[in-house]
């Protein structure tokens, strides 16, 4: 039970920090990939599903407060019907991480 | 584009609608959709290569190379949807340093030599070993990620042609205790329902397993359901909160790791004591039992029972339960000290949840549906802990039917198709046979056409002895294909050196990409992988999926199968797969399809499973699938009248288990005093070997975190990010701390995934497994950690 009170004191958190982001403009996107600063990343081919461009782990389970209905500027939903699994197929990326493994492996071949 | 993707989508929405309709139809690929993808010139249908949902992916191909997937709306088994894993397949066969030479150890580095050398060398060190120490002195060590053809030649090249039974399979890892289970309620493998139980069942219970990461689409089709139906009720028993716990589940109990055995054990005491057990199914279905208690954890070398064996391997006798029947009364005896209080005490579950829990289960008006996955089969008590399961929905009379059922969740794409149903394990043989069973020696010498006594009656070293016995020098020679044992088996730490302590020891690996274990090689052969080979898979609801090669493996990798076919060549034994001029892989399956034929495993002709897109169930008779098993009107294996037949057991009743509470093999105390707990996270397969390779998954997850609870972790000084040595008695590794984020570990247990080669956590766990299946517990262990 505690948890559950836990989970909505986090979600009704989240989505004020959503509206707060929304008054105050771009600022969300622009905070949660700094060095990039941009909002779209490329896919990994036509037709894989949109990754995520801020840290999505810190907002689990309150996607919809901002893509539902695209609060400051979130794209919106194009799959109503396939809401509630989110993260399934939408990943959120540390940009900073190179490609694994770090070092040619020449010596390990 | 835009207009493209909403075609597909409108697709997709009537597809699913026809596939409901008609779920045994074949059908085409179809035009429309392919046109929907800009980048692909053709489509073709094969089974994702992950796990063992068994999803059905279109590959899309353009010149010679994957270049897209798609979720394929045809196979009800996904409906067109894929998790990440699925849609980066594309990119899995690209990463710029997979293998595609073969190459041998010299000193500490490997150099290029030609494929002749290599399967020279490989036979040589083989006949070697064979000729100086006898057949059990090789092994080999497949996968649940092996196709059937190559399960199903290595099986027989062991055990028809080198006379040795060393044929094991990563699967030992992950679902022996499943099959253990199986055998010993029903008397036969696998599950008797299907996924179609999710869309027909109104209460979900699971057990241990964090299913919306490790079985993705599974887990959508059950929250969509609970979509649905606002009355449907998901109950989630887990050791720590995670994506499973979140919404929608409706009763989240945390409870103490390996306390499922008394919390079951609580729910049939509840079912029972309020009646709500189904008498007349009882009556006519059931039969009880006890077995041996105090079974011991297989923590020693040559472990018999309780303790090691005073022998050496050659002559020691493995573990085997004692069933004895018992009465409905004595089995409600054994029940009576497990009243939820008593859970209570020993899981920290209150026992009013687990009396809430168990009402739902019995309910009669409703359905049930339970699942789970390694919480339960990596288990020192894993058979039991699966027989108990099984108590619960057959005191209640609540299985083998539409919406009522035990559906046993397995890890990798082919443990059911392979490992389980080929047999491809050291006690078995095709079709669900028994090495030690002189009829189905006789069976399988037949269909092999060889000498009944080319086949050994003795069972080969199980995955723990097999590499605690290359440690110890009694296996000289092993091949090694398709996993990574040197990062995922318990207690790796001894393994790892063993591999290496030299002597005539020998180890071949077989792999795509740089691993733990392909650094622990002396001979690395390039494999093909997923599309670059025919393949068939089976998934968890007895799915039997084909398809073709696509496009070619890099460089001079080849496909594991031809690598079999060739050792046996050098070793004498290439009329072990002389099938003249039919195709290798139709002859194999044509004949291996002789084994389940009759049995209650039948499987359809070879060329059926070519065309049918997303495969079929077995038993497959008169080209229908099965659904469910067990029950008149579904499985043509119940005659009319019969109603309902477990005709895996002779009596055609299945078993209730009285198994009790025993604790687990190491508990936390003063010097370390932290649960350990291991799995996954949904982005990466298994060790990362492949999945790390592709950016957009390494950007997500890209090194294993330690979850540790923030109320441990703030009594030493720990901050989310600090690096933290997680100790035990065995080794340590150091990671990063974080305390929330999917996982939300209790105080007293730390999580940490295995993917990640730099943070191998399996230097720490503990190689205890359970008696019965010889499945190691990766799941509980005692650590301490520390600020690093
Ligand atoms: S759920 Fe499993 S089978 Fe389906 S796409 Fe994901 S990894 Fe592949």
């Amino acid at each position: 039970m505690m948890v559950k009170t836990l989970k909505t004191t986090v979600f009704f958190g989240t989505v004020l920090f959503c509206v707060l982001v929304a008054l105050g403009g771009r600022a969300l996107s622009e905070q949660a990939t700094p060095q990039q600063g941009s909002k779209k990343l490329p896919r990994a081919y036509e037709g894989a599903p949109p990754l995520i461009p801020h840290d999505a782990e810190a907002r689990k389970g309150v996607c919809l407060a901002c893509h539902e209905f695209g609060v400051a500027g979130a794209p919106i939903v194009p799959h109503p019907t396939r809401n509630h699994f989110c993260l399934q197929c939408h990943v959120g990326q540390d940009l900073s991480v190179k490609a694994f493994p770090a070092v040619s492996t020449e010596e390990d071949k | 584009m835009t207009l493209s993707r909403r075609e597909l989508l409108k697709t997709l929405a009537g597809a699913s609608a026809a596939i409901l309709a008609s779920p045994d139809a074949l059908l085409p690929i179809p035009q429309d959709l392919a046109e929907a993808a800009e980048t692909a010139e053709e489509w073709k249908k094969s089974p994702c290569r992950f796990c063992g949902v068994g999803c059905g992916v279109l590959v899309g191909l353009r010149e010679g190379k994957v270049v897209a997937v798609k979720g394929d709306p045809e196979v009800p088994v996904n409906r067109g949807l894929l998790c990440i894993k699925g849609y980066s397949l594309p990119k899995v066969l690209y990463g710029r340093d997979r293998y595609n030479v073969p190459l041998l150890r010299q000193g500490n580095k490997f150099v290029k030599i030609s494929w002749s050398q290599a399967l020279d060398i490989m036979a040589s060190k083989f006949k070697e070993a064979i000729q100086k120490y006898g057949p059990e002195s090789v092994a080999v060590y497949f996968s649940g990620q092996t196709t059937i053809f190559e399960g199903y030649a290595i099986n027989k090249l062991m055990k028809a042609g080198i006379g040795s039974n060393n044929v094991e399979s990563n699967a030992r890892l992950c679902m022996a205790s499943a099959v253990t289970g199986f055998y010993s309620t029903f008397g036969m493998d696998e599950p008797m329902g299907c996924y179609d139980d999710f869309e027909l069942t109104d209460t979900f219970f699971v057990w241990g397993s964090n299913f919306a990461e490790m079985h993705p689409i599974l887990y959508s089709r059950m929250v969509e359901r609970k979509h649905q139906d606002p009355n449907v009720k998901i109950v989630s028993l887990q050791t720590y909160l995670n994506r499973s716990t979140d919404e929608p589940a409706d009763i989240v109990a945390i409870f103490k790791p390996h306390s499922d055995l008394a919390i079951a054990n609580a729910m049939a005491h509840v079912i029972v004591k309020e009646g709500l057990i189904n008498s007349a199914f009882i009556e006519k279905h059931v039969t009880f039992k006890k077995g041996l208690t105090g079974i011991g954890y297989g923590v020693e070398d040559n472990f018999e029972f309780g303790r090691a064996a005073k022998s050496d391997w050659k002559t020691y006798s493995p573990f085997a339960d004692k069933p004895q029947p018992i009465s409905f009364e004595e089995y409600k005896q054994f029940l009576e000290t497990y009243t939820p209080e008593y859970a209570e005490k020993l899981s920290g579950v209150p026992a009013d949840t687990i009396r809430q829990i168990a009402r739902l289960l019995g309910d009669p008006k409703r359905k049930a549906v339970s699942c789970w996955t390694m919480g339960f089969n990596q288990h020192v008590r894993g058979t039991w802990i699966n027989n108990l399961v099984y108590n619960l929905h057959l005191l209640t009379g609540k299985i083998a039917e539409p919406g009522n059922g035990p559906l046993s969740l397995t890890g990798q794409p082919s443990a059911c198709g392979t490992t389980r149903e080929v047999g491809v394990l050291s006690h078995a043989l095709p079709g669900g046979m028994f090495i030690a069973n002189p009829e189905h020696r006789k069976k399988t010498a037949h269909i092999w056409n060889i000498p009944v006594e080319k086949i050994s009656p003795r069972p080969g070293y199980h995955t723990m002895e097999m590499f605690r016995a290359l440690d110890r020098g009694d296996i000289k020679v092993i091949w090694i294909n398709t996993t990574n044992p040197f990062q995922t088996l318990p207690h790796v730490g001894r393994y790892r050196k063993g591999a290496r302590k030299g002597g005539e020891r020998f180890v071949v690996v077989s792999e795509v990409y740089p691993s733990e274990t392909a650094r622990h090689a002396d001979l690395i052969l390039p494999s093909a992988m997923w599309v670059e080979k025919e393949g068939m898979f089976g998934n968890t609801e007895r799915r039997t999926h084909h398809w073709f090669k696509m496009v070619d493996p890099p460089g001079e990798a080849k496909d594991d199968l031809w690598q079999i076919v060739e050792l046996a060549k050098r070793l004498e034994l290439g009329s072990l797969f002389d099938y003249g001029q039919a195709p290798l892989q139709k002859a194999l399956f044509e004949e291996y399809r002789h084994f389940g034929q009759g049995s209650g495993k039948d499987l359809a002709p070879y060329d059926v499973y070519a065309k049918v897109r997303g495969g079929l169930r077995w038993p497959v008779v008169e080209g229908r699938e099965t659904r469910w098993r067990y029950r008149e009107g579904f499985d043509p294996y119940v005659k009319k009248g019969e109603g309902v037949r477990f005709y895996g057991q002779p009596d055609g009743r299945a078993v209730i288990w009285a198994r009790p509470y025993e604790p687990p093999a190491e508990q936390p105390d003063a010097k370390y005093p932290l649960w350990l707990t291991t799995g996954r996270v949904l982005e990466h397969w298994h060790t990362g070997t492949i999945t790390r390779r592709v950016l957009e998954l390494h950007r997500a997850v890209p090194f294993a975190a330690v979850w540790i609870n923030p109320e441990d972790a703030g009594a030493l000084g720990i901050k989310a990010g600090d690096s933290v040595r997680v100790q035990s008695r065995r080794g340590e590794i150091v990671t990063k701390a974080q305390l929330d984020g999917r996982n939300t570990v209790p105080k007293g247990v730390v999580f940490v995934p295995f993917f990640d080669e730099n943070v191998l956590i399996n230097l720490v766990t503990l190689d205890a497994y359970d008696p019965i299946s010889k499945q190691p517990d990766f799941k509980k262990c005692a650590v301490r950690i520390e600020k690093a």
